[in-house]
């Protein structure tokens, strides 16, 4: 696997997230630049089945608008994602040199954004996170759509931690309304519209407020406009107001909107220019990447070398100096041949009384504890199917025997779903019964 | 519906054997992008009459039509065959097509599935071989997971040799090929509770020996899933027969200390879960009992120093005090020593 991992030279780091960074890299074989996502699987208590899947979703997009999937490597503790590097950097970043972009620039590229999403909405997949960061330009001035699901999460600073930490601004109000879910691929159409406004503007709307309280408004406010900019054309405006329907089944679907007029653009929109001209500021600005929040780990060839701070670098567990002794030559008999641990544990506690499945941990599956009222503790076949195979012999029909045949099958199949049944319901008829002959005495 | 007659006058049998037809000659041609591109326009229509279009709706007697096409002309087998020679988009419909006809039911059964297990089961074996070949292994995979939740589909792979393969093919050192092998094998091991608890009971000692192996993987990925499905095992009750064997075995247990004492937090606590079975277990082995005496000390070192608070569980909390307790009663090694 590590032979995998030695084939890519890294460079810089160009992003930064909750789940690691993200750097540009060499592929020895093809002298491609690539971009490799590294999300640290220790870094979160999160199941990695999670990420996994999210991984294969992406293995399974082939389209030209959106960021290619290569290949994944673990490394330890981390996976490598190698994705498309894409030269010209992100639309946010264009916008951070030229501050806003003209109607047709703005035009080229959410078209290129606008067939992305159509492509991953036919995929049944919801992009989430739809903003000019997660649009990005080749070199030769192609438009990818980016970071959708886990390669979204590693470099958005974003919700995964139960607060809304970064930019809720593109949020569709029913986003943030039923926030476990509950929307649908409309929701990336509205965070589409405000894209919009932000490439046009320079900002999205309300960005000057507080992001928190911005999460209350969006879904009171009159969706946003461009009515009051005289400079822009209808065709941009219409464009917008369709995008921010707040009903999402009155928003046309990425397929529709591709056939308007905002979108059908004319060759040369100069992004060529721009992008060099972002190429040059980049480059006064952060000469050597950005700094990564974690480290890479060891034997990873790299031109430089980051030291994370302390308290974000990932730490050996002490524990991991325990020296175990597995030998097993000595016993050591205690207390007679019986455990000392039966006391009260909340492990077993429970089981004899309770068969739900509520909360796992406060069932043991082990050694049901069965008091010995019966020589070998089996009520299946010592009580329950002795009794039924007499009441069988009793039966006079062949139907009746059927019958009684069923019902020892049922039980078989009740005790082996919830072990200890049998014991419950022998227990609690013989206690019946016995009530019963008492009160019959009185 | 006269619209969809007129844009595709094929009968759907007609349109079957065409894509048959078509399949075939994919198999015996290097340069097949012509029958690849008309397999792909065969495969569009028959999408077209299972799920139908904005325009419209799927009309039963016509899938109904369909399936009996399929059935008898082994199209399925055929797709299957020459998934690899389709092309990315096509695997696709093979994928719809698949799982549409496992769905569709005639009385309560379910003639795909029938066709499966007792007409063609190569189609199945073919499926299962898929994490051998890069380019198809995730769809076949995804196929194969769609069978699966059919119990008898699920009952004939885990008595099939083949299942075996599965532990080695989640070790590919291709990532999205080993960790879809493995989302098979977890589907394979979890979702038919009773048909698994038959299958471990019968095959104890394979299994562990198995499974033991994916613990030690260096593979941090592998590790942490297979310990996952090792846990999720432990907690099913119908699986008792093979949780009594399985908390009375030593090797077990040490596999489970190492684990335990990994560098990683999420390995620990995974293992945690598995642990705690082995010291809350009524009647200890012997040799459980001696091995967990004997790391006494380890042990409380441990729970020193056991970081769960950021994972934030009150459960788990309450669990490892537990625990701890329990071992803390463990008589010392120096006083047995010396009695």
């Amino acid at each position: 696997m590590s032979e995998g991992i030695s084939n890519y030279s890294i460079q810089k780091c160009i992003g930064r997230g909750n789940f690691g960074d993200v750097y540009s890299a060499i592929s020895q074989s093809s002298g491609e630049v690539v971009a490799i996502k590294v999300v640290h699987l220790d870094a979160s208590e999160d199941d990695v089945a999670v990420f996994i899947q999210e991984i294969q979703l992406l293995s399974r997009m082939r389209s030209n608008y959106v960021t290619k999937y290569f290949e994944t490597f673990v490394n330890q503790m981390s996976i490598w994602i190698v994705m498309e590097y894409c030269g010209g950097g992100s639309c946010s970043d264009l916008l951070k040199c030229h501050k806003k972009l003209n109607e047709e620039v703005v035009g080229y590229i959410i078209r290129g954004a606008m067939l992305g999403l159509n492509y991953l909405h036919l995929q049944k997949k919801v992009h989430r996170d739809i903003k000019s960061a997660n649009i990005l330009l080749t070199n030769d001035g192609s438009v990818k759509l980016a970071d959708f699901g886990v390669s979204g999460e590693i470099t958005m600073t974003n919700m995964k931690r139960n607060t809304f930490v970064g930019t809720p601004f593109w949020m569709a109000p029913e986003v943030i309304k039923r926030r476990n879910g509950g929307y649908d691929e409309k929701a990336d159409i509205w965070s589409m519209g405000i894209t919009v406004i932000e490439l046009v503007t320079g900002m999205p709307p309300l960005a000057e407020h507080d992001p928190m309280k911005v999460l209350f408004t969006i879904p009171d406010n009159k969706p946003p406009t461009l009515d009051r900019y005289s400079s822009l054309t209808v065709n941009i405006k219409d464009f917008v107001k369709y995008c921010l329907r707040k009903d999402p089944t009155e928003r046309p679907t990425a397929k529709v909107l591709l056939h308007h007029r905002f979108l059908k653009i004319r060759r040369n929109v100069g992004i060529l220019q721009l992008i060099s001209e972002r190429d040059k500021w980049m480059e006064e600005k952060y000469a050597h990447g950005k700094k990564p929040k974690y480290n890479l780990g060891k034997n990873i060839p790299q031109a430089e070398k980051y030291y994370s701070s302390s308290s974000d670098s990932i730490v050996e567990s002490p524990s991991s100096k325990i020296q175990w002794d597995f030998g097993t030559q000595k016993s050591f008999h205690v207390c007679s041949s019986s455990s000392p641990l039966t006391s009260s544990s909340p492990l077993t506690n429970n089981i004899s009384s309770s068969t739900a499945v509520s909360s796992p941990p406060n069932q043991s599956p082990v050694d049901l504890p069965h008091p010995p009222k019966v020589g070998s503790n089996n009520y299946l076949e010592e009580v329950i199917i002795q009794c039924l195979g007499k009441v069988a012999q009793r039966a006079k029909t062949s139907d009746t025997k059927r019958t009684v045949e069923m019902l020892a099958r049922s039980f078989i199949s009740c005790e082996s779903m919830h072990p200890g049944m049998c014991e419950a319901i022998v227990e609690e008829i013989y206690l019946q019964i016995n009530e019963l002959l008492a009160n019959e005495k009185q | 519906m006269a619209f969809l007659f007129k844009r595709n006058p094929k009968t759907p049998p007609d349109l079957i054997r065409a894509l048959n037809e078509q399949v075939v000659k994919l198999d015996q041609t290097i340069d097949n992008k012509k029958y690849q591109d008309e397999a792909a326009r065969y495969l569009t229509q028959v999408k077209l009459i299972l799920h139908g279009d904005d325009d419209n709706d799927p009309q039963p007697d016509q899938i109904s039509q369909l399936a009996q096409e399929v059935y008898s002309s082994d199209c399925l087998y055929l797709l299957i065959y020459s998934l690899k020679k389709l092309d990315f988009d096509s695997r696709k419909d093979v994928l719809i097509l698949f799982s549409t006809l496992l769905r569709r039911q005639t009385g309560n059964k379910s003639p795909t599935v029938d066709y499966l297990i007792n007409h063609k089961p190569e189609i199945l074996i073919m499926l299962l071989r898929g994490p051998e070949n890069q380019e198809i292994g995730l769809i076949s995979g995804q196929i194969l997971r769609d069978c699966i939740k059919f119990e008898v589909i699920n009952r004939f792979i885990l008595h099939h040799q083949i299942f075996w393969n599965y532990f080695k093919y989640c070790q590919i050192s291709i990532f999205e090929i080993a960790t879809d092998a493995f989302t098979t094998l977890h589907d394979l091991l979890t979702i038919h509770k009773k048909l698994v608890s038959e299958f471990l009971a019968s095959n104890y000692d394979t299994f562990t020996v198995q499974i033991n192996q994916l613990l030690q993987s260096k593979n941090y990925v592998t590790k942490r899933q297979s310990v996952r499905l090792l846990a999720e095992l432990v907690l099913q009750r119908q699986n008792q027969y093979f949780l009594n064997k399985y908390f009375d075995d030593t090797n077990n247990l040490k596999l489970i200390m190492l684990l335990l004492s990994d560098k990683s937090k999420n390995l620990q606590i995974e293992a945690f879960h598995i642990f705690k079975f082995f010291v809350a277990k009524p009647k200890k082995s012997q040799k459980v009992l001696d091995i967990l005496i004997k790391n006494k000390e380890n042990f409380l070192e441990l729970f020193k120093n056991f970081d769960i608070t950021y994972a934030n569980d009150s459960n788990l909390i309450e669990e490892r005090d537990y625990i701890l307790g329990e071992i803390q009663k463990l008589p010392d090694i120096d006083k047995i020593r010396a009695a």
